[in-house]
């Protein structure tokens, strides 16, 4: 009696140890594909970033001034 | 050199390596309780408890192997193990490491330790499990993504339930 006692408890540990096992490692895929998919969302959302013209530095320089002649 | 798969395992094993924590603490708090499933002796739900924590140190190596390896994450091999040096979020993390890698290790020589030994450090349990969590939330970069979320919610409601029920008031006969 107390040997299939013990029997079936060995059954059960084994059976929850291996769901855990399977269960663990579904997960790793699945979080995985979950932070693979998150990363590309972020990517693709954010906007690639464009270079803005460099704008061509006008002169303000005071004209020079002309000395007329008389 | 950029391995995004790498980085992927990394960030999934971390939040697997929290579920199978929280399932190790929950059924050793059942242990404590003396809850074991119908028709069966304490010794599963002791076994089980084991298995998950072995379970769960595995899963830990494999977060802490892929952190290290991958270059984005930025973790030195020194920083997984000694939590100084580093920020705190990282520190949380390793200082849960080492707290279940003591666990882990006075239980699987529990025959050469006192009982009292092997129970105060036993007892840090409870202390690495917030360790964890507060890493994960602090520095997983899925902590604001909904399945991550939901993860912490659960592993947060499935730990506190069972530390209620522990502390719960036992009815003698």
């Amino acid at each position: 009696m107390a040997s299939e006692q013990r029997t079936a408890d060995d059954l059960r540990i084994r059976t929850a140890t291996r769901r855990l096992v399977i269960g663990s490692l579904a997960a790793t895929v699945a979080f995985g594909g979950l932070a693979a998919a998150a990363t590309h969302r972020t990517s693709a959302s954010t906007p690639a970033q464009t270079q803005t013209p460099v704008q061509v530095q006008q002169s303000f320089d005071p004209p020079v001034a002309q000395s007329g002649g008389s | 050199m950029t391995e995004p798969a790498v980085w992927y395992l990394m960030r999934a094993s971390g939040v697997v390596s929290l579920l199978l924590l929280t399932t190790s603490l929950a059924l050793g708090i059942a242990t404590t309780t003396r809850w074991r499933p119908t028709g069966a002796r304490l010794r599963v739900t002791t076994m089980v408890h084991r298995n998950a924590a072995l379970l769960a140190v595995a899963f830990l190596a494999v977060h802490v192997l892929t952190a290290v390896l991958d270059p984005d994450a930025g973790v030195r091999a020194v920083s997984a193990l000694v939590p100084f040096g580093s920020a705190w979020s990282l520190a949380a993390g390793t200082l849960a490491l080492d707290l279940v890698i003591a666990l882990v290790a006075t239980s699987l020589g529990r025959r050469r330790l006192s009982f009292r030994a092997w129970r105060i450090v036993h007892w840090s349990a409870y202390a690495a499990w917030p360790l964890a969590v507060a890493h994960g939330l602090a520095m997983g970069t899925d902590a604001r993504a909904w399945w991550s979320a939901l993860v912490t919610v659960a592993c947060i409601s499935v730990a506190t339930g069972a530390a209620s029920w522990r502390l719960m008031p036992v009815s003698r006969p």
